[in-house]
Order: structure tokens, then C-alpha cells, then sequence
């Protein structure tokens, strides 16, 4: 498929990765001291190599401490990856090239990169693999300061107030009609209330408030 | 910071239950972007209208958390004023704005 080159495309400067990479650290290094006690230092950082995904770490080490068993782990595991069927959909028909170069590009998807690489339509395979790379190095080495003692308590404030920043800083770039705002205004109101009536599938609820905000008929259209 | 420790004889159970997430993981992302078929017709136009709301709404799961409570002051006010600069549409102008606010509140906490 030929990817849509977008005339307004915003390249992602290095300067717009710091402050993500930096938040993706400091919870990298919070999951670090989470899962050192369950896993043990080595296999803590093991897991952030082989798994990269905050959701879906947090998700296990809460589910591990509270005394959840391997397929309750696995369930909830699935459950979460939904939501990047979501994510690859919207940035398919972005990325270059075949298969192989898909599935190892893949590796990178997380909600940071792709809303990145769809700020950036046109570039987004590039954008992708660059954020990916950062992310992924930050997760890591925040993971390995966390296993190893390291604290990240204060800075835990500043990093928990980057994620909505970067997410209403994507969502302005990718509304470009009035009815793409209302769209927007819709995914967040259908959020909220999904997290309201059901916190038990609160990872999903963003995933499904904004693929319902999409459909033909929301959002005032 | 504690130094590392040697490393462990490898917990097998611990150890299979990471490879299984990880797998689990990895396939939902690659068959996202290679086994499932790609979009065509309406289906593309829905995925084409997914990103706004699901950027928006994913700002508005990392304000209130999955437990939905509203956050410290000085993030409410990194929100915030991100939300003022968005008419701009610069990434960078609205992480800059966010920190900002955030550094604000922080201050006057502390005068």
C-alpha cells in the first residue's frame, strides 16, 4: 500500500524526545523497584529487554503481588496487547516496505512511538524506529537503575505529568476539522465513563473510546 | 544504590512466564502490522479517524490513572496549559508549555 503523504507532516525533533524519554525512564526505573522483589535484579531487567511494555509490566507485577497465578497473568497480558491492534491499524498504512521490515519494525509499537509516527505521517517509519530506539533505551537502562536500587520518587511527578501532555500535544496535531475535534472531545468522554463502569478492563478503555469516537456517525458528523 | 548481585540461578517458572508475556506481546504488535489485512474502503476511513480520539483519550487515561482520581495540582496545571498552546499544533511547544506548568506549581509549592 502506498503510504498517504500528509503536506502538513511535523517532523519529531530530537528536542521533543528528551522529556519522553526521560518520563519513559523514570517508570522504567519505578518498575525496576516494583518487579526487583518478585523477579530478582537479573530477570527484572530481562523483562524490559524481552518485553518492553509498561502497560503490560505494571500490569503483570500488580497482578503477580496481589497472588494472581500464571494464567490469570496471561489473560490479562492478552487483554492489554488489544490495544496495540489498534495502534498497528492507524499506523499501517504509513510504513514502507514488506513484511519482514513490518514485523521487525513492529518490536517498537508502543502509544508514545506510533502517535509520533503519525505526527509525522510521511516519515513515520523513520519516526517510529528513531522514537522506538530512544524509548526502548530509556525503558531499559530505567529499568536496570530501579532493579538495582536506584529511586526515582520525586521525579515521579513530573514524569506522571508528561504522558497527558504528550498525549493532548498528539491529539492537537492529529485534529484538522472541527469534527475531528469533536471526535476527540467524544474518545475522551467515552474514556472516562468506561473507566467509571468498568475499571476491571481500564487498559482497553482508552483503546475503545477512541475507536468508537471513529465511527461513521460520532462525534456530530 | 545496592551493587549488583551475581548472577542467579535462573527461576525456570519465572523465567517461562516472561517469554510467554513477551511473546504475547511482540506477536499482538507484529500481527497489527503484517498478518492482519490491511485496510481498505470505510474500514480505512475509520482507521484513518482513529488517531484524534485515541490520542485524546489516552491523554485523558494518563491524567486520571485506571482508578480515576484527579491528580496532583501541578499536573492538572501541566495539562492545562498544554491545552492552552494546542491551537498551535507543535509538539514541542505543548511538552514545553506542560513542564512548564508543572514547574510553576512546584515553585509555588515550595515559596
Amino acid at each position: 500500500m502506498t503510504p498517504r503523504a500528509e503536506p502538513n507532516s511535523h517532523p519529531v525533533w530530537p528536542a521533543t524526545l528528551v522529556p519522553i524519554a526521560a518520563a519513559i525512564g523514570v517508570f522504567g526505573m519505578l518498575y525496576g523497584a516494583a518487579a526487583q522483589p518478585i523477579f530478582g535484579t537479573w530477570l527484572t531487567l530481562f523483562s524490559s529487554v524481552v518485553i518492553f511494555s509498561g502497560t503490560v509490566q505494571f500490569s503483570m507485577v500488580g497482578l503477580l503481588a496481589a497472588g494472581a497465578g500464571p494464567v490469570a497473568v496471561l489473560w490479562a497480558v492478552f487483554v492489554v496487547n488489544i490495544r496495540n491492534f489498534a495502534l498497528g491499524a492507524a499506523v499501517r498504512p504509513h510504513l514502507l516496505g514488506g513484511d519482514l521490515r513490518r514485523m521487525l519494525i513492529s518490536w517498537f509499537l508502543i502509544d508514545e512511538t506510533v502517535g509520533l509516527a503519525l505526527a509525522a505521517p510521511s516519515q513515520a517509519d523513520r519516526t517510529l524506529l528513531r522514537s522506538g530506539v530512544v524509548a526502548y533505551l530509556a525503558w531499559v537502562s530505567g529499568t536496570a537503575v530501579g532493579a538495582a536500587g536506584g529511586a526515582a520518587v520525586a521525579l515521579q511527578g513530573l514524569a506522571s505529568a508528561v504522558f497527558p501532555v504528550l498525549f493532548v500535544g498528539l491529539a492537537a496535531l492529529m485534529v484538522r476539522s472541527a469534527t475531528g475535534l469533536a471526535r476527540a472531545g467524544a474518545g475522551a468522554a467515552v474514556t472516562l465513563v468506561l473507566l467509571f463502569i468498568l475499571p476491571g478492563l481500564a487498559g482497553l478503555a482508552p483503546i475503545l473510546g477512541g475507536v468508537v469516537a471513529a465511527l461513521p456517525g460520532a462525534g456530530g458528523e | 544504590m545496592e551493587s549488583w548481585p551475581p548472577f542467579p540461578e535462573l527461576a525456570v517458572s519465572d523465567l517461562a512466564l516472561l517469554v510467554m508475556v513477551a511473546a504475547i506481546t511482540y506477536l499482538s504488535r507484529a500481527a497489527a502490522v503484517v498478518l492482519f489485512p490491511s485496510a481498505r474502503g470505510e474500514l480505512l476511513a475509520l482507521v484513518g479517524r482513529i488517531p484524534a480520539p485515541l490520542f485524546a483519550s489516552l491523554a485523558v487515561f494518563a491524567f486520571v490513572g485506571d482508578d480515576v482520581v484527579l491528580p496532583e495540582a501541578s499536573t492538572i496545571a501541566a495539562v492545562f496549559a498544554a491545552l492552552l498552546v494546542t491551537p498551535k499544533r507543535s509538539l514541542g511547544l505543548t511538552l514545553a508549555a506542560g513542564i512548564a506548568g508543572f514547574v510553576v506549581v512546584e515553585l509555588v509549592r515550595l515559596m
